[in-house]
Parts: C-alpha cells; sequence; structure tokens
C-alpha cells in the first residue's frame, strides 16, 4: 500500500513540476495572458476597411484589451439574466437614453422628445444595426413590449390576476411613424421623470424573437452595440466580447474582457497588481475601506461621482411598534452622532445628510437642515413622549417601562453591522437602551419589506441600503420605501393623508417645475416627521487603471457604459 | 451477515427521512418564494405574472401533492427546474459539480494520506521531539482560518511571486483539446487544493496519532520490537490495521466536506462551485433547487457512509467472529 | 520524561488561568473601555497595544473583554459536543432496538444540510447564547459519536469486556465503568479539537446573525477584521491576534491533556 502511494505522490510531483515548467517563462498569472500586450506602446496596423468613418484614421490607435474584473453572479450570460443584462447594458445592448453625472439625459441607442411629459416619442438613431445587418427600428421597441407584456407585464395591456385585482397598462396608447424609425408612446398618465425608466430600456430584435418558443444561445446573445458577444468560458470565469465594426462610432476598445470574482479581496488585488484595469459592479462603488489603500499606490486612479443613493439609512416604523409616535423618532434622530458614521462607516468623501434625506445630486433637491446632534433637544422629546430619565439615566414612561426599541438589520452587510453598533452605543448612552436584531438576508427581507413580508412588517426599527434605482423609482425620493401601501417596499410604513397628498401631486406633475415644487413639500414632510433618517451619505467611487484617460462616467452603469469605450483612451 | 444487512436498511430508512426532511426545510424558511423571483431588481411584479409563478411552482397545492411532485422530479432526473436561474436543477448541478469535486477529492485524499501517515509516525514514537513538535505545529495549523490559509497562499505565490493563477480552473482560451490544458488546470487547481489540504489535515493527523500512540504500547506492538521487526513494519503490519476503523469513518464523514466545505475557497479562488450554489438557492428561497442540491448531497453522503460503514465490518475479523461466537 | 510533561502542565495552566483572569477581571488587563471610540486602524502603539480597529475601539481591550464569551461559548459547546457524541456513541455501538434508534439519529444528522437547518432553527429559537451552543454542538457531535461508536465496537470484541459480560455485569456498569475509561483518549483528542473549532463555528454563526455582534468573541473579530478590509490594508494586528489566542487557549488544554496521558501511563506502568 505505501509503495502505492509513493507512486501517486511521485506522479503528483511530476505533474507540478512538468506546470511549472510550462509556465516558466510568463510573470503575469496565466488567466489574462494577453495583459502584457495591453502596456506596450499602440501597435501600428495598416488603414483598416472602416468605410463609414469620416476623418481620415490611417493608423489603428485604440487600445488592444480592457479587462474589468466584476463581482457580477453571471450564470448563463443570456439576454434576460438580470446580471448580465447590467453588463450587457455596456456592450451588446445599449438602452434606449443614458443620464450622465450631472443628471442630464442623452439620446444613446435613440433620440427623445417631449411636448407634455405624456406622449414621448423615441427615433432610433441612424446606423444602428443588429448583429446580422439589420437595421434596428421602433418596431423593435414595440416588439419589446409587447413581448413583455406576453410574460405578464403591463406595459401596453393590463393583466389582470385570478382574485380580480387589475395592474393598470403603463402606456395608453402608442403610433408608429411610416418610415418605421420612430415611435410615439402615449403614457397612461404625465411623467415628467420617464427618461428614467428609459435609461434601462433594452430592446430585443423582432426579426429573431417574433414567432420563436425557443431560441438558440447565440440568438439570445444578439445585441446591436459596439461590441459583439464572443465567448463565456465558466472555466475561467471570463466573457468576451469583440468590437463591432458596424456601430455608427467605433469603440476605442478591440476587445473587452470581463473577468468574474467571488471575492472582493482578490479583486482588488488584482487591480493594484495590474491584472485587471478596472472594477465594476452595477450602482455599487468602491467600499470606502478599500478606496484608501487603492488610493495610496499609483496603480490606480479614482474617479468620485455624486451619488443619488442612501448608502445607510435609518427607518422607523411608524404604523407600529414605539416609532409610532413621532416624538420619539425626533429624540433618536437628535441622539444620533452622525460624525462617527461619517468618520467610521462611510468613505474618505462622506458627508452628514440633511433632514430632508435624499442627496444633494438627486432631481427636486432642496436644501434642508443638517441632520445634528442636540441632546438637549432630544431629551425634551423624551419628555414629550411621557418618558423621564430614573437614577440610573435609562428612559422610563410613567408606568416604568423603560425606552427600548429592537434595531433589524443584515449581519452580512458590514457596513449594516458597523451603523447598528455606532446606534446601539449613542442611544444607550443617551439612556434607551436598542437590541440588536442581526438577521440573514432572507429573515430580514422577511421583516423589512411588504413584498417579502406578505404585507406584515414586523420592524421597529431597520437599516436600509437604498440603491440609486430605488430612490428613483416609482415618484422618487426613496417614496417607494416610505410608502406603506407599496406593493414592494414600504418599509416605514407611513400612511398619512398629507404623504399621500405629496405623493400624489408628485405623480400628476406634468413640468419639471411642478415636479421640483412637489418634491421640495416631501423633503419638508421629511425633516419634519422623520419617519426616517440618512445616517451618511457617499460619492460613489470608482477605480480604473491609472494608464487611461477620457474616461466617461455614466450615471447608472458608472464606467460600463458605451461611450466610455468610444472615448476612452491611453496615455 | 445480519449486522450487514442491519446496517443497510438503517442507512436506506435515515435516506428516506432526511429526503423528507429536504422537502420540509426549505419551506420553513422565512418569506415567500416568488417574492425572490424578480429579488432587488425592484420590479413590480403584476398580480397575474405572481399567480403564474405560484402556479409554476405549484405552491397552491397542498402539501402531500408537492411533495409526491417532488419525488417525481427526483425520480426522473432532472430534479425539478429553477425559475430563479431558468435553468433545471441537474443542469445547474452538473454544471458547477465539476470543479468542486476537482479541488475537494484531491484534497481529501491528500489531507487523510498525510493524516494516516504522519500521524501514525509520531504515535508510534510519541514524545520524541518529533512527535511533539508535529503535535505543536498541527494544532497551531487547525487554528487558522481556511480564508486566511487561502489569502496568505494567495499573496506569496500569486502576487509577490507570480507562480499560480488565482482566478478559474482554466486560463481564458483553454479548452481539452488545446496543448497544454492540462497543465494549466493542474497549476489552476494547484493552490485551491492545497489550501484544503492544509485546513483539514490537522484534525486527520492528531485523530490518528491519538489512537496510535494509545495503541502503541500494546503487547503485541511491544513483542513486535523486540523481535527486531522494523518500524515500518510494525506500523504498518499491526498498527495500521488497529486504528483503519476510526480512520475509515473519518474518511466518511470527510465526505461532507465535498460539498459544503469548500464554499470559502471556492469564493476566494472565485472557482463557480456547489458552494456558492447552494448559499444562493437558500437566500433566494429557491426550492427546486435547494431540494435538488440537498438531494444530490445526501445521496453522496449516504453512499459513502454505507460504504464505510461496511467496510469497517468486513475488516475488522474480531467483529466477524465475534458474532460467530455469540 | 515525568518532568517535561510537568513543565508543560504548569505553561498550560499559566495560560488558562491568564485566560480565565482575562475573562473575570477585564480591568486588571485594560484601562480603556470596549466602546471607546478613537481614530480607525490605528497602528499598535503603546497607548493601543495592538492599535485600533475599523470603529476605532481599541484591540487589545476588545481581546480582553471577548475572552469570556469565546471561553463560556467555546468550552460549553465542546463539552456538550462531547458528551452528546459520547452518548449517542455508545448508544449506537448497542445491539438491538436502542443501537438502531440511535445509529439512525445519527445518520440523519450527518445527512442534515447545515446552512438551511440552522437558519430554520433559528428563525425558531432566536439568538441567546444557550441557543449558540446549543446550534454548535448539534451541529458537532456527529463526529464524536461515530468515532465513539467504532471504538466501542472494536472495544466490545476484547477480551475483559466478555469477560464482564461473561460474569454477568449489567450492561449499563460495563458501559459507564469499563468501556468509558478507554475512550478516554478518543475523547480527549475531539475536545482538542472541539474547543477550536466550536470557536470558529460560532464566528459563522454569528455572520449568519446568530449570536451577539455586539460583544464579539475572538472568532468573530476575525470575521470583522476579514469583511472590513483589515486584509487588504494589511492590518494584521487585527486580523491576526484573535487567531493567536485561539491557538493559545487549544495549546494550553493541549499541554494539559499531555500531562494527563502522560500520568496515566506511568500509573499503567
Amino acid at each position: 500500500m505505501k509503495k502505492k502511494v509513493l507512486a501517486m505522490l511521485l506522479v503528483l510531483i511530476l505533474a507540478f513540476s512538468f506546470a511549472a515548467c510550462a509556465k516558466k517563462g510568463q510573470t503575469a498569472p496565466a488567466t489574462t495572458p494577453e495583459t502584457t500586450d495591453a502596456a506596450k506602446p499602440a501597435e501600428t496596423k495598416p488603414a483598416d476597411a472602416q468605410p463609414a468613418v469620416p476623418a481620415p484614421e490611417p493608423v489603428d490607435t485604440s487600445i488592444d484589451q480592457i479587462v474589468i474584473g466584476t463581482t457580477a453572479a453571471i450564470e448563463t450570460a443570456i439576454n434576460g439574466e438580470y446580471a448580465y443584462d447590467m453588463l450587457s447594458s455596456g456592450t451588446t445592448q445599449p438602452p434606449l437614453v443614458w443620464q450622465d453625472v450631472d443628471g442630464n439625459y442623452h439620446p444613446l441607442l435613440a433620440e427623445f422628445e417631449t411636448a407634455d411629459a405624456k406622449t414621448w416619442t423615441y427615433t432610433i438613431v441612424e446606423g444602428m444595426k443588429w448583429d446580422d445587418g439589420t437595421p434596428v427600428t421602433a418596431e423593435d421597441i414595440l416588439f419589446t413590449l409587447e413581448y413583455e407584456d406576453e410574460n405578464g407585464s403591463a406595459n401596453l395591456k393590463e393583466q389582470t390576476d385570478s382574485e380580480g385585482k387589475v395592474t393598470q397598462a403603463k402606456y395608453a396608447g402608442y403610433e408608429l411613424s411610416a418610415d418605421k424609425r420612430s415611435i410615439a408612446l402615449t403614457l397612461a398618465s404625465p411623467n415628467v421623470r420617464e427618461l428614467g425608466n428609459m435609461t434601462s430600456f433594452r430592446v430585443l430584435p423582432k426579426h429573431i424573437y417574433e414567432g420563436k418558443s425557443t431560441l438558440t444561445e447565440a440568438e439570445q446573445r444578439f445585441g446591436c452595440g459596439p461590441f459583439v458577444f464572443e465567448s463565456f468560458s465558466r472555466d475561467s470565469g471570463t466573457i468576451t466580447f469583440v468590437r463591432s465594426e458596424t456601430y455608427p462610432q467605433p469603440a476605442n476598445v478591440k476587445k473587452l474582457v470581463y473577468q468574474l470574482f467571488d471575492n472582493e479581496d482578490t479583486m482588488y488585488m488584482a487591480l493594484s497588481s495590474g491584472d485587471i484595469d478596472m472594477v465594476w459592479a452595477y450602482s455599487t462603488g468602491i467600499a470606502g475601506t478599500y478606496q484608501e489603500v487603492l488610493a495610496s499606490g499609483d496603480a490606480v486612479r479614482l474617479i468620485s461621482v455624486n451619488a443619488t443613493n442612501a448608502p445607510a439609512v435609518l427607518a422607523f416604523n411608524n404604523a407600529a411598534g414605539p416609532f409610532a409616535d413621532e416624538n420619539l423618532r425626533h429624540a433618536v434622530a437628535l441622539a444620533l452622532n452622525y460624525d462617527d458614521f461619517r468618520t467610521y462607516v462611510g468613505s474618505p468623501t462622506a458627508d452628514i445628510p440633511n433632514a430632508g434625506f435624499v442627496p444633494t445630486s438627486t432631481v427636486g433637491y432642496k436644501q434642508t437642515e443638517k441632520l445634528k446632534t442636540d441632546i438637549a433637544a432630544a431629551e425634551k422629546y423624551m419628555e414629550a413622549a411621557g418618558y423621564t430619565k430614573n437614577e440610573a439615566g435609562k428612559f422610563v414612561s410613567s408606568d416604568g417601562a423603560p425606552f427600548t426599541f429592537t434595531l433589524t438589520f443584515r449581519s452580512d452587510r458590514p457596513n449594516q453591522v458597523s451603523c447598528a453598533e455606532l446606534i446601539k452605543t449613542a442611544i444607550d448612552a443617551f439612556g434607551g437602551e436598542v437590541i440588536l436584531d442581526g438577521l440573514d438576508s432572507a429573515s430580514y427581507n422577511a421583516k423589512t419589506s411588504n413584498k417579502f413580508s406578505e404585507n406584515n412588517i414586523t420592524m421597529e426599527a431597520a437599516l436600509f441600503g437604498y440603491t440609486s434605482a430605488g430612490m428613483g423609482m416609482g415618484n422618487g425620493l426613496g417614496t417607494i420605501y416610505v410608502d406603506g401601501r407599496h406593493a414592494v417596499q414600504g418599509g416605514c410604513q407611513v400612511y398619512d393623508e398629507q404623504f399621500q397628498t405629496i405623493l400624489a401631486a408628485m405623480g400628476a406633475a406634468k413640468t419639471p417645475e411642478e415636479y421640483n415644487a412637489a418634491a421640495g413639500d416631501m423633503q419638508d414632510f421629511y425633516a419634519e416627521h422623520t419617519p426616517l433618517i440618512g445616517l451618511y451619505w457617499d460619492s460613489l467611487t470608482y477605480g480604473i487603471s491609472a494608464r487611461f484617460e477620457n474616461i466617461t462616467v455614466d450615471n447608472a452603469f458608472g464606467l460600463n457604459n458605451v461611450n466610455n469605450w468610444i472615448t476612452i483612451t491611453e496615455k | 451477515m445480519k449486522k450487514y444487512l442491519r446496517n443497510l436498511f438503517n442507512a436506506l430508512a435515515c435516506f428516506l427521512i432526511v429526503i423528507i426532511l429536504n422537502f420540509a426545510l426549505p419551506r420553513l424558511l422565512p418569506g415567500d418564494p416568488v417574492a425572490y423571483l424578480t429579488g432587488f431588481a425592484e420590479e413590480e411584479m403584476t398580480g397575474a405574472q405572481v399567480e403564474h409563478y405560484r402556479s409554476a411552482l405549484h405552491l397552491d397545492e397542498s402539501l402531500p401533492r408537492q411533495f409526491a411532485r417532488y419525488l417525481r422530479s427526483l425520480l426522473d432526473g432532472t430534479l425539478g427546474y429553477s425559475y430563479k436561474k431558468e435553468a433545471p436543477v441537474s443542469s445547474l448541478i452538473r454544471g458547477r459539480i465539476g470543479y468542486t469535486l476537482q479541488i475537494t477529492l484531491p484534497a481529501v485524499v491528500l489531507s487523510a494520506m498525510i493524516g494516516l501517515f504522519w500521524g501514525l509516525h509520531c504515535g508510534y514514537r510519541k514524545d520524541s521531539p518529533g512527535d511533539r513538535f508535529s503535535n505543536a505545529l498541527l494544532i497551531v495549523l487547525n487554528t487558522v482560518p481556511s480564508f486566511l490559509i487561502a489569502l496568505v497562499l494567495i499573496i506569496a505565490l500569486c502576487f509577490r511571486r507570480r507562480i499560480f493563477p488565482y482566478t478559474g480552473v482554466s486560463s481564458a482560451g483553454m479548452a481539452p483539446g488545446v496543448p497544454g490544458f492540462l497543465a494549466d488546470r493542474l497549476l489552476h487547481l494547484a493552490l485551491p487544493v492545497f489550501t484544503l489540504t492544509l485546513a483539514a489535515a490537522p484534525s486527520r493527523y492528531l485523530l490518528m496519532r491519538n489512537t496510535a500512540a494509545r495503541i502503541a504500547d500494546e503487547k503485541y506492538v511491544l513483542y513486535a520490537k523486540q523481535r527486531g521487526l522494523s518500524p515500518k513494519r510494525i506500523q504498518f503490519s499491526y498498527m495500521l490495521k488497529n486504528i483503519a476503523q476510526p480512520f475509515i469513518t473519518m474518511l466518511g464523514m470527510s465526505v461532507s466536506l465535498c460539498i459544503g466545505g469548500s464554499l470559502v475557497i471556492e469564493n476566494i479562488f472565485s472557482i463557480g462551485g456547489m458552494g456558492k450554489l447552494l448559499t444562493d438557492a437558500v437566500y433566494t428561497l429557491d426550492y427546486p433547487l435547494m431540494q435538488g442540491i440537498l438531494f444530490v448531497t445526501t445521496l453522496i453522503m449516504v453512499i459513502s457512509i454505507i460504504a464505510t460503514d461496511l467496510l469497517c465490518i468486513a475488516i475488522d475479523p474480531k467483529v466477524r467472529l465475534g458474532e460467530s461466537h455469540a | 520524561m515525568r518532568k517535561r510533561s510537568l513543565s508543560a502542565l504548569i505553561l498550560g495552566l499559566i495560560l488558562l488561568a491568564a485566560f480565565l483572569l482575562a475573562a473575570l477581571f477585564p480591568t486588571l488587563f485594560t484601562s480603556h473601555e470596549l466602546k471607546q471610540a478613537f481614530p480607525a486602524w490605528l497602528p499598535p502603539s503603546h497607548i493601543h497595544p495592538l492599535g485600533t480597529n475599523a470603529l476605532g475601539y481599541d484591540i487589545f481591550t476588545e481581546l480582553v473583554y471577548g475572552t469570556r464569551d469565546t471561553l463560556f461559548i467555546g468550552v460549553m459547546s465542546s463539552i456538550m459536543t462531547l458528551v452528546l457524541g459520547a452518548l449517542f456513541g455508545t448508544l449506537a455501538a448497542e445491539r438491538g432496538a436502542i443501537g438502531s434508534a440511535a445509529n439512525a439519529v445519527i445518520n440523519v444528522f450527518v445527512l442534515l444540510p447545515r446552512l438551511i437547518t440552522l437558519i430554520v432553527l433559528s428563525s425558531f429559537l432566536g439568538s441567546s447564547q444557550w441557543n449558540l451552543i446549543a446550534l454548535i454542538a448539534v451541529f458537532s457531535w456527529v463526529g464524536t459519536a461515530r468515532a465513539v461508536r467504532a471504538q466501542v465496537i472494536h472495544l466490545s470484541a476484547h477480551p475483559f469486556i466478555e469477560n464482564c459480560v461473561i460474569q454477568g455485569y449489567h450492561r449499563g456498569h460495563i458501559v459507564l465503568r469499563h468501556l468509558l475509561p478507554n475512550l478516554s483518549d478518543i475523547l480527549l483528542s475531539r475536545f482538542l479539537l472541539g474547543v477550536n473549532s466550536c470557536i470558529m463555528m460560532e464566528s459563522t454563526l454569528s455572520f449568519l446573525g446568530f449570536g451577539d455582534l455586539y460583544h464579539p468573541t475572538w472568532g468573530t473579530m476575525i470575521n470583522f477584521a476579514y469583511k472590513r478590509g483589515a486584509f487588504l490594508r494589511q492590518a494584521y494586528n487585527y486580523l491576526v491576534t484573535p487567531g493567536i489566542c485561539i491557538m493559545l487557549l487549544s495549546l494550553s488544554f493541549y499541554f494539559i491533556s499531555m500531562y494527563v496521558s502522560a500520568r496515566r501511563e506511568s500509573i499503567g506502568e
């Protein structure tokens, strides 16, 4: 038996040494064999056959390859897989419009115009073609809406379930132009912020999808963007795209390789050592704690963008539990130390939020007072709520019950764990008692949102992180999280008349000015009644290798956007 | 043999119980699985869509009927259909289990071998300086968490010295048939396997060493020493057979390492294995996927338990002979 | 040999005593308070012998205050694991209905899916320290049980047990007075491995939401360090020192056990 073991060990050693010998010539890890190429100066090639290019470009100085690290969990890499869609929105499936970091919308796949925020006309940009050469037309837009309807969405037709509950159709009607390049979609009710929804509207190819019940993988990776899908290898965890030569504005990069990582530490180490050129995760920037480390070297350039997300929110249950009493909400808001959140949890660019809750770059932002700590005022609110301090320094009500509440949070989110700790320390010192309730994600969801708790939200106070998309959904300003009637979220359980009135006004706005006015009212409502508090604001920070410049940042997709590949150059 | 049959029967009965548990437990997890189908894409599903999925997942049927469907899905090999990942469960598992096995099987074998031979050797020479040193070293190694081992190795061997790769099981562009594929694969697997081995070996070693140390003082060992037999002969012909049983038992248990225990390593080395699949399934309440993975895991475990129990009984002559006396 | 084991014993006892002191009288070791906030991520200095962590707490203070919970949870769950394992292992080696039943329980537990069962149990039980101990024990006892069972079967065929049977001793007597003492080696090595793995399992459980994140144990500290980027910052003072404490605790138990086994041997001579 021993001989067999020895033999096996010998074989293994031989195999390893063979492998080591085989790789001895390389200095870079085997997963990115072409990284060394990208570091070389730009190749000179004979003039490419690019008939559509107007300016004389005899020499191809485009970047050979960019490697992007991402922690997105991609399973099949076909259109329709959510994580893949977010990724391919920057390569093969450009959405209709895009938004820059100042909040302005620009055409991407289609030009847009509207007179009354109710009827929106989209015209496909000239020269857009599918991978097989077929031109993209407005019929594809119409087909996409109808296709989603067949799968249960309520775009052009309403959907009724068996209990008779009806979901209204989003669009009241449409009109295709004669040349099929434009479509005028009429919303059921006007929405000044409709373009925000169009930044994620990806179009399906009608001529491929129509009439088929099953599609090949290649068909499900069809696109009309500046890149064409080449391969997806699960063995190496890479998705590769090559430049499309038929896109109206050719990209300045020949090949994009997305390297899938499961682990952030490994990914950031790869970024600092130059194995990958960029990191990207949808709607997420680099965590504050990593930013300091990456900024200290020269290899990585950090780009900070004003964010419209709320990374840490303390939401109260306004309908049940201790915080149905507004005085207690104010007391807690005044007893927290906001500098702590900014310093210990946020990144170096973090800031203390205002009482109006929404970050400064939100559409409709109105200046409200900054949150502050005021123990004396907080104590007054406690008195108004019927609590007095006993000899031990703890607040008790008239019948001796201590001031205590449960704080629910996700224990797998480090920033929430840290915030929960800081809140407990502050409130315990103030005279209350916080019971920490750290949960796994499923249990957390079941306690904090309408959809996952089947309309039975049981948290008293909970920590949340709201994405930009979530903040902007519905009527914006994070109202989906506040409105107790929202079907999916509704964590704060607010059912106030006043709130509903302002919400309706925001939804009925026909012009940006009307919207801003209503939004201002909503922020005043937040400041006055404190249904929830932002704990800190932070900008989104993206990381890219320092050897690139002329970078275009997209508000929704960060650095992974179509325009970036067109403008980016190597130093 | 009666005991043989009884063991088999026992194992199968437990298998059935666990199949039932694998059906029941996911349904006890808090939350509504339909809600997770669009997850936090924050898309609102229309009422019609919710109904469609609810009936597709058979959540509107009675529990016994759901259980019958579950059994049927196990028997026909598809193991159900995951609506969240939009693929049959069996294909999801098949795509990933290969990676997990490629890193865990070598690790299990290597760590068991190291534990056996080193443990045997030190148990025989117990309290020698070598023994004490090995013990102390491996007790220390045992306290190091596996992710720390992995990260230290990555920094030392992947970034400081660029010997090994650190993502996936192959390089981009490699496939069976491309020259250098095997070498490339081995290179990718080396670090994960090494990490897992380092993480698992200490407990194997300590168990073996303590068992061997105990029997090192038995009369037959002393007699063999006196007769001048070489230490190797004593260890392998005499002591090995007597510590074989705990060793085989331990091997059987370590099969569970194969599926769940490699999660951290798979995460750090970005190998798309089973660990992540299961945690994804649990956190999105993907009942079909959960049930499918649990079934596969249970099946593998049961087979290994039956095998090791039988092996234990078969190689122990005392039990065999002892039975014929009783 | 005796002398060496004696020095090992003394070393082990000193370590254990130090930890016990830290658990019972933390203020002897550190003057800072547990949640006192300093600037974050400070390197070691003479005010902060191990520096500060992500939230600005003094790491050495955290270690000291964490001793109590770690010791309690780690040791208690390890003992419970031993008890359950020995109990079921011995029962499973019996013939007849009891043996089959115990075997069935062991096999079912081996096959139970850990993650899911943990979440389900927690949503029913809630998280307190005793629940945590119970959870850890529930998932650790099986290995011990199987090793014990194999050993008992092995021993049962030995002449001295046959002798007891022939002499008509009651089965329970045989188990308690003859079988169990011979299991002490396996139990000891299991206990040793057990303390360590229980502490580490506790940290994993904390990250699923069980356990008290506000009073972190050493294992939880390691997890926090990792999740908050200590690795990328190369803040090994935060990442590694709790591990060293765990190692020292395991070593102390090991030294004590070395003495005990050496003593038993010399008695046997």
